[in-house]
């Protein structure tokens, strides 16, 4: 039995090798709000695993038969790594609570509900509703490995080779003799390595001990630390037998039956502990799981719980033990008990030893961690059976006074057991709430449980008091959140006293059925390797999300059924449980207060009119968001992304342009009007609002797309994207006479070259007759190389467009006007014969678009152009230019555009 | 008395070994797994039980993922009781020869049916008992 080259359960847990679980968890946090995966997963498969493998042993220990699929499970188990449950039960020897502190950790855990409850709201402002974060409650000492559990003082691992070895080999002699057979060694062995094996494939790294386990040559076989973690369970496993069969002989049946029976009696961490960084790490850390499942849902006892009825009875009778076993423990103070306020032992409910009856073999671990103890007595481990059989009054039996239920009332009310409480901080408590006696309180019930034989030494550490079982400690489990109109106060004490009294009953059919099943080799509920596949955590999921169907602040209205049903059950005297003179006390999760909550929507760039939040009806939504388009500084390309799917980024890039243009433009207004109309302006201050608008005129270069380019480019044209929104059109307009002639060449030539197209869309807008004034201003100061470089966008197309519309018609008069005034003076032939091609143009379009041809699709304009008036000289440089065509066609064309038709007064006044 | 909400009270019965009766008729026993918030289950070891009259025959099935929508009920297998007295178990090809022959039966008697609703100047319905669990 020699296992030192084993000393799996002790790994350090693998952190490496995370492939791609990253993002799957990222997907847990989209779909269940920030925090559903806070803990490192690796870490807790590892662990499990490590615990699987003791467990397994524990299992084939017992076992009679070797099971040869079990064994070949035994990778899969691991795999599934979910066992953890199983370290609960033997952890707890709850038998130093008196009622204060009893009572104190009741109300603790009240509060931590309380306010766990309340903060898993706050996070919901981002995510949908029905889920509940509970990152909020993360401790920094959460979610991490139970590092440093403070130890009681006897807990010195440096003494543990005096001590605690010798005593534990001894201890586990009998045991051994009873119940391990060599075979079953030899299958443990077996065993082992094929977990060993197992986890070495799975971390890649061969197992090593901590240092606080080397292996040791010298020590006895039970050194070994898969059987000092299984250990730890067997104190308690080992009492039931008594009760069921001899006492003094056990059977593997009935370790293996307690084994599963015992976990479930095992308070569940479901609050979890934060355990206190600053102690210095322990091997004991390493023996067990960063954190334990409750084994009360889904635990493998198929029938020892009516259909129907939640197991949160076994809860209850833990808690009940704890005041029972305290009491009796006190009643021994005579007893091998040096403290019997703190002393620990690991007692059944339904262990029962008559008087004289000599005490089984159970290496039952009691420690004082309070008083420092010498480092050999011996008295630190008792049977406490064998001590004080007499005055072990147990549970279950009849007429044992209860302990008030308060706090099992909540718990029953939570569906869950009364977890462990933090020796220091609970990241879900509030400690603060409650006087000092509490912590005491709570470190009684840490103190209780079984430290693994390893590691039970003197008082080495004065300051670390409390053990922590890495079982119970670090990985804080969500709670589910029980609405307040869960289950009637007496209602649920009702259902908890039946449970007390049907308990043991219920426990040999669950016996019974185990054997039965053993018996046919099903992979049954004893030694499924397969159970708990489920983890509590995924339990509370479930649960929490049914639960919120029952929050309610008013069951009166929201459940009438059910409150009435349980008053009048009351009152008919049904509901009357045997402690009726126990105040009830109805602790409920207050319940947030909605209305005072600040919803703040998440803001993503680019999710204008877009799910930006996630939930768990549109969980990806937010990867929908499209990617930034092309920054804004990067504007010569915009017109070049035909992505479709950037299609309504590129707008946006635009829309962003102009109200960044908007912002511009307005302070430049201001400036301008400050400069024009406050002539008592200093001319220092003058200089500065000229600067400023200096330098806000190139800011508007820049956000316009010009840049350093002053060349006009048709097929990159940002000042077009901004002209064919309306804003955009208005903000042209008010730019224009902010910027240099140079710049307003380029925008003019981009109006010119889509003016078509502007004005069709203008048709709607009817805004861009404002561009006119501003733009007539930079026609004005065209050069004659401009003008014709302009006129070459005007194509036949745009000129007709142009001609049909009133802002257009004005634009092409401005333009005969300004060009007459240019090309008088200029002599360059080309420029001139592209002049005269303009005007010849128009003329055209004039004459064509007055005249429109049968059946074409053109017609007359139906909205004369008043504008024309304006340049009376227009019809003389048409005229003068096209010498070819009749000037009374072009008159009578003429006339028809600026007036209604046949207007007399309008041909009086052209041929004026 | 004493329940959870919703299919959170089938967490209890995880690990346990359940019979599941779909909406098709069909059905499977296994070790409850998994469950959530839709009763979607995931079933080990799941064997699918076929009843013709008095024999029945178990088919191994695996790991066996229920959508939820399609259980018609769910209830826990008593080991004890699991054996039928009164029923013969049967080997698989054997089982699914008789429920083929039911089957058969069962058409034949439908055909039947229909022919003399006709005759009757009755419009046969689609039978859709299958699914009116």
């Amino acid at each position: 039995m020699s296992h030192h080259q084993l000393p799996t359960p002790y790994k350090r847990p693998l952190n490496g090798g995370k492939l791609g679980d990253d993002n799957i968890d990222q997907r847990n946090e989209d779909t269940f709000g920030s925090g559903a995966v806070e803990e490192d997963w690796e870490l807790d498969h590892n662990n499990f695993v490590e615990f699987d493998i003791s467990r397994y042993k524990k299992q084939l220990d017992g076992k009679e038969e070797s099971n040869e699929n079990l064994g070949l499970d035994i990778p899969k188990v691991i795999a599934n790594g979910c066992h953890q449950e199983n370290f609960q039960s033997p952890l707890l020897s709850p038998s130093q609570l008196n009622e204060e502190e009893l009572e104190l950790s009741n109300q603790q855990l009240a509060a931590a509900v309380e306010e766990l409850v309340l903060n898993s709201d706050q996070d919901q402002d981002a995510i949908d509703p029905a889920i509940v974060s509970l990152r909020r409650q993360a401790t920094p000492s959460a979610g991490k490995l139970p590092a440093s559990p403070k130890l009681p003082p006897h807990y010195d691992t440096s003494k543990s080779n005096q001590f605690g070895q010798s005593k534990f080999q001894e201890m586990f002699r009998r045991p051994q003799g009873s119940m391990f057979t060599g075979k079953m060694s030899k299958i443990w062995k077996e065993k082992e390595t094929l977990g060993l094996n197992f986890l070495s494939r799975l971390g890649g790294s061969t197992p090593t001990p901590p240092p606080g386990f080397e292996p040791r040559p010298s020590s006895p076989p039970l050194e070994d630390e898969a059987i000092l973690t299984a250990i730890k369970d067997r104190p308690m496993s080992c009492n039931p037998l008594l009760s069921l069969s001899n006492p003094l002989v056990v059977k593997a049946e009935d370790l293996e039956r307690e084994l599963q029976g015992s976990s479930s009696r095992g308070p569940s961490p479901i609050y979890g502990i934060s355990i206190p960084e600053e102690n210095p790490p322990s091997p004991v850390d390493r023996s067990l799981p960063a954190r334990s499942v409750s084994p009360i849902f889904g635990s493998p006892s198929p029938s020892n719980l009516p259909i129907g009825t939640p197991p949160k009875h076994v809860i209850m009778d833990m808690m009940h033990q704890l005041e029972q076993q305290k009491k009796a423990a006190e009643q021994d103070k005579s007893g091998v008990f040096q403290h019997p306020g703190t002393s620990g032992t690991v007692p059944h409910p339904y262990f029962s030893l008559p008087p004289g009856v000599p005490a089984p073999p159970l290496p039952i671990i009691i420690h004082t961690p309070n008083r420092p103890i010498a480092p050999n007595s011996s008295s630190r481990m008792q049977f406490p059976v064998q001590a004080a059989p007499a005055n072990f009054v147990w549970p279950a039996r009849p007429g044992v006074p209860i302990n008030p239920l308060n706090a099992q009332d909540f718990v029953q009310r939570l569906g869950f057991g009364m977890p462990p409480r933090s020796p220091v901080q609970s990241p879900i408590g509030s400690p603060h709430t409650f006087n000092a006696s509490h912590s005491a309180g709570k470190q009684n019930i840490r103190r209780n449980m079984p430290m693994p034989p390893g590691v039970i030494a003197n008082q080495g550490f004065p300051l670390c008091k409390q053990s922590m079982m890495p079982s119970v400690s670090a990985k804080r489990l969500p709670l589910p959140r029980f609405g307040p109109g869960h289950l009637h106060p007496e209602h649920s004490k009702f259902v908890r006293m039946r449970q007390q009294r049907h308990d043991g009953r219920r426990d040999r059919r669950h016996y019974n059925n185990h054997r039965g099943q053993n018996r046919e080799g099903v992979v049954g509920i004893p030694g499924d390797p397969y159970a708990n596949i489920m983890t509590q955590k995924e339990k509370d999921w479930v649960i929490r999300i049914q639960m919120m169907a029952l929050q309610s602040d008013r069951p009166e209205i929201d459940d009438y059924y059910y409150q009435n049903y349980i008053e009048q059950r009351l009152r008919d005297g049904k509901l009357n449980s045997n402690d009726s003179n126990t105040p009830t006390r109805l602790i409920t999760p207050t319940k947030p207060n909605m209305e005072n909550r600040k919803y703040v929507p998440v803001q993503f760039v680019n999710s204008l009119g877009k799910l930006t939040a996630s939930s768990v009806y549109n969980p990806r939504q937010i990867i929908d968001l499209a990617q930034p388009a092309p920054a804004e500084e990067d504007g010569g390309n915009i017109e070049q992304g035909t992505n479709s799917r950037l299609a309504l980024s590129k707008r946006l890039v635009v829309y962003k342009i102009i109200e960044k243009a908007y912002d511009l433009i307005v302070v430049m207004e201001e400036l301008q009007y400050k400069l024009e109309n406050f002539n008592e302006v200093p001319i220092q201050e003058r200089d500065l609002l000229r600067n400023d608008l200096q330098s806000k005129s190139e800011s508007m270069v820049d956000v316009l797309g010009f840049h350093d380019n002053t060349e006009f480019h048709a097929h990159a044209d940002p000042v077009f994207q901004v002209m064919k929104i309306r804003k955009g059109k208005k903000l042209v307009a008010r730019a224009i006479p902010f910027l240099c002639q140079e710049y307003g060449f380029i925008v003019a030539q981009s109006i010119f070259a889509h003016l078509a197209i502007l004005i069709k869309r203008d048709s709607k807008d009817r805004v861009l007759h404002e561009m006119y004034p501003p733009l007539s201003n930079v026609i004005s100061l065209f050069t004659a190389k401009q003008f014709v470089n302009a006129c070459s966008f005007l194509t036949s197309f745009a000129l007709t467009a142009a001609i049909k519309d009133q802002v257009g018609a004005t634009i092409i008069c401005k333009l005969l006007n300004k060009g007459s005034e240019l090309f008088s003076s200029v002599d360059d032939i080309t420029e001139k014969s592209q002049w005269k091609k303009f005007v010849s143009d128009v003329h055209d379009v004039i004459i064509s678009v007055a005249n429109p041809k049968e059946g074409s699709r053109h017609s007359r304009p139906s909205n004369p152009s008043p504008l024309l008036e304006g340049f009376p000289n227009v019809f003389q440089v048409l005229d003068d230019t096209n010498k070819n065509v009749s000037s009374e066609k072009l008159k009578r064309s003429y006339q028809q555009l600026i007036t209604e038709k046949s207007n007399a007064d309008g041909v009086k006044m052209i041929s004026d | 008395m004493n329940y959870m909400p919703g299919t959170a009270s089938l967490i209890e019965e995880i690990d346990k070994r359940h019979l599941v009766m779909l909406r098709d008729g069909r059905i499977l026993i296994g070790f409850l797994r998994s469950v959530d918030q839709f009763a979607n289950l995931v079933l080990h070891n799941t064997v699918e039980r076929i009843h013709v009259d008095s024999v029945y025959g178990d088919i191994p099935r695996g790991i066996f993922v229920i959508r939820g929508e399609n259980v018609v009920l769910l209830g826990e297998i008593d080991p004890e009781a699991e054996e039928p007295k009164n029923l013969t178990k049967v080997s698989i090809p054997a089982i699914m020869e008789a429920q083929n022959k039911k089957k058969e039966e069962k058409a034949e008697k439908e055909k039947i049916k229909m022919k003399a609703l006709k005759e009757r100047g009755l419009i046969p319905t689609v039978d859709q008992s299958e699914d009116l669990y």
